[in-house]
């Protein structure tokens, strides 16, 4: 679409010059116009990427380990990517969920930049999610219902799953059950 | 060589005709593209006549028609968690005071006794054909008698046409007490049998009591972990889809029971105690009644 308005702006500009000055120009710059307008529209009518809330969640959270308390979940789905807004008391955790690949980071409000998260784990049975070791824990069984029904093989009589992060934000390793002792410690 | 102002208009014309349909023909190419790879997937998901639950040999509708290369699922159990699960979206996760919070422990509940709930699933007919010999002398009369009743209330009024349910929700897995995402209604508010309805009718059934809550839950639990649909509801013959369970108004749910080797759908009122608008009509159908009413309110 880019490439469009380039090539009708130079093919104008070439049959402007041969024709400057006459009345003809002013009309045909009025057909240009109503092409761009016209060619304009489709784009101005598909659908920004407006943040869409997918829920609110009174649930329980726990920060560093600390004893559970009571908080609120907004899942929002924003482009690309789906922000988790933990609030806890007067703190706010948010984390950024991408998929292809999976990709987690954590909002730091003094840098105000999104950091890569290291590990991610969650317990099926205890509806539980941490990010970051126990950094940021939560109950939230809209998570890991949405999970298990996209991904029923890779879930499917699973309990605890692991994931740890490499620098560059993709998942380096996925560990299941059993397979988790030892792992993210 | 003269270009007349006329000549220019009509090629700019041209032109402009012609990117104006260019648009729509890249729409066509990339809409073919868009139902070649439509079709690939139809294709991949016919392909092997699997059913869409796991019992099918035709694999998950996931899987690519172009082979199995064993790291489908590499990219990890996680994901942005944002397609809304068939049951919907939780405004209250209704965790206990004494539920400790957020933990990646695993919970004491899971080393549970194994309860009499069959460990088996249609398909693995030695031990299904064990059990039913083993079992048939010494109840004999009783689940002649259970069966005769059964057959009657099926064609009376349970209902086999209806548009098949997911009986693998997201909510049903470990840790499904506190993942049922319904809002309303008794969920979380009921504790335990008996309901307001049983003490009357139990001395005419003959049987002293319901099965208890954490019956119910260890089955669900034993199913979970079994992957079975169904668990057997306790001193019946019915198998009862626990996934398929769902809050129809405020106390009341629908759900799905196989019996007779068919499947009804069922509606009941857990506060009136009935099955599709009428009193159970024996102790089994009550049964029945009670293990809905559990995976869908009670405490799990």
């Amino acid at each position: 679409m880019e490439l469009f308005p380039t090539i009708v702006g130079e093919f104008f500009l070439m049959l402007n010059r041969k024709i400057l000055g006459s009345r003809l120009s002013h009309r045909i710059g009025l057909l240009v116009a109503a092409a761009a307008v016209l060619f304009a529209a489709p784009a101005l009518a598909q659908p920004q990427s407006q943040p869409a809330r997918l829920y609110k969640l009174e649930t329980q959270c726990s920060l560093k380990g600390s004893k559970p308390q009571a908080c609120v979940v907004e899942a929002v789905n924003e482009g690309n990517a789906t922000l988790y807004r933990h609030s806890i008391g007067k703190t706010v955790e948010t984390i950024r969920v991408t998929d292809s690949p999976v990709r987690m980071s954590v909002w730091v409000g003094r840098t105000k930049s999104w950091k890569n998260l290291d590990t991610a784990a969650a317990r099926f049975s205890t509806n539980t999610i941490c990010f970051n070791g126990l950094d940021l824990c939560v109950i939230n069984p809209n998570y890991l219902n949405s999970v298990r029904e996209d991904r029923p093989d890779a879930t499917a009589g699973r309990d605890l799953i692991k994931v740890q992060f490499g620098t560059d934000g993709r998942i380096d390793l996925t560990c299941y059950d059993n397979g988790c002792k030892g792992v993210g410690q | 060589m003269k270009h007349s102002p006329k000549r220019a208009i009509t090629a700019f014309a041209l032109v402009l005709a012609g990117v104006i349909a260019l648009p729509i023909g890249a729409a066509s190419a990339l809409d073919s593209q868009t139902l070649e790879s439509s079709s690939g997937q139809l294709i991949a998901r016919k392909g092997g006549g699997g059913s869409s639950g796991r019992k099918g040999g035709g694999g998950s509708s996931a899987r690519k028609a172009s082979g199995h290369s064993g790291f489908s699922n590499a990219g990890g159990g996680f994901n942005r968690g944002s397609t809304k699960p068939s049951g919907g979206w939780s405004k209250d996760a209704k965790v206990g005071k004494g539920s400790g919070g957020p933990s990646l422990s695993r919970p004491a509940s899971t080393n549970r006794k194994a309860i009499a709930s069959p460990k088996d699933t249609r398909g693995r007919d030695g031990n299904r054909d064990l059990n039913r010999d083993g079992n048939r002398d010494i109840s004999r009369n009783v689940n002649r008698n259970v069966n005769r009743n059964v057959n009657r209330d099926i064609s009376r009024n349970w209902n086999r046409n209806f548009n098949r349910i997911n009986p693998y929700p997201g909510w049903a897995r470990p840790g499904w007490g506190v993942a049922r995402p319904w809002n309303h209604g008794w969920y979380g508010g009921w504790n335990n049998p008996p309901w307001g309805w049983w003490g009357a009718r139990a001395a005419t059934w003959g049987v002293a009591s319901l099965a208890t809550a954490a019956i119910i839950n260890d089955a669900v639990n034993d199913a979970i972990d079994d992957h079975n649909a169904y668990i057997m509801v306790p001193n019946t013959n019915y198998e009862l889809l626990y996934g398929t369970v769902q809050p129809s108004s405020s106390d009341s749910v629908t759900f799905i029971v196989q019996a007779d080797s068919n499947e009804y759908q069922l509606n009941a009122n857990c506060n009136s105690g009935t099955i599709n608008g009428q009193d159970p009509s024996n102790a089994e159908e009550a049964q029945l009644l009670n293990a809905a009413c559990q995976v869908a309110y009670g405490s799990a």
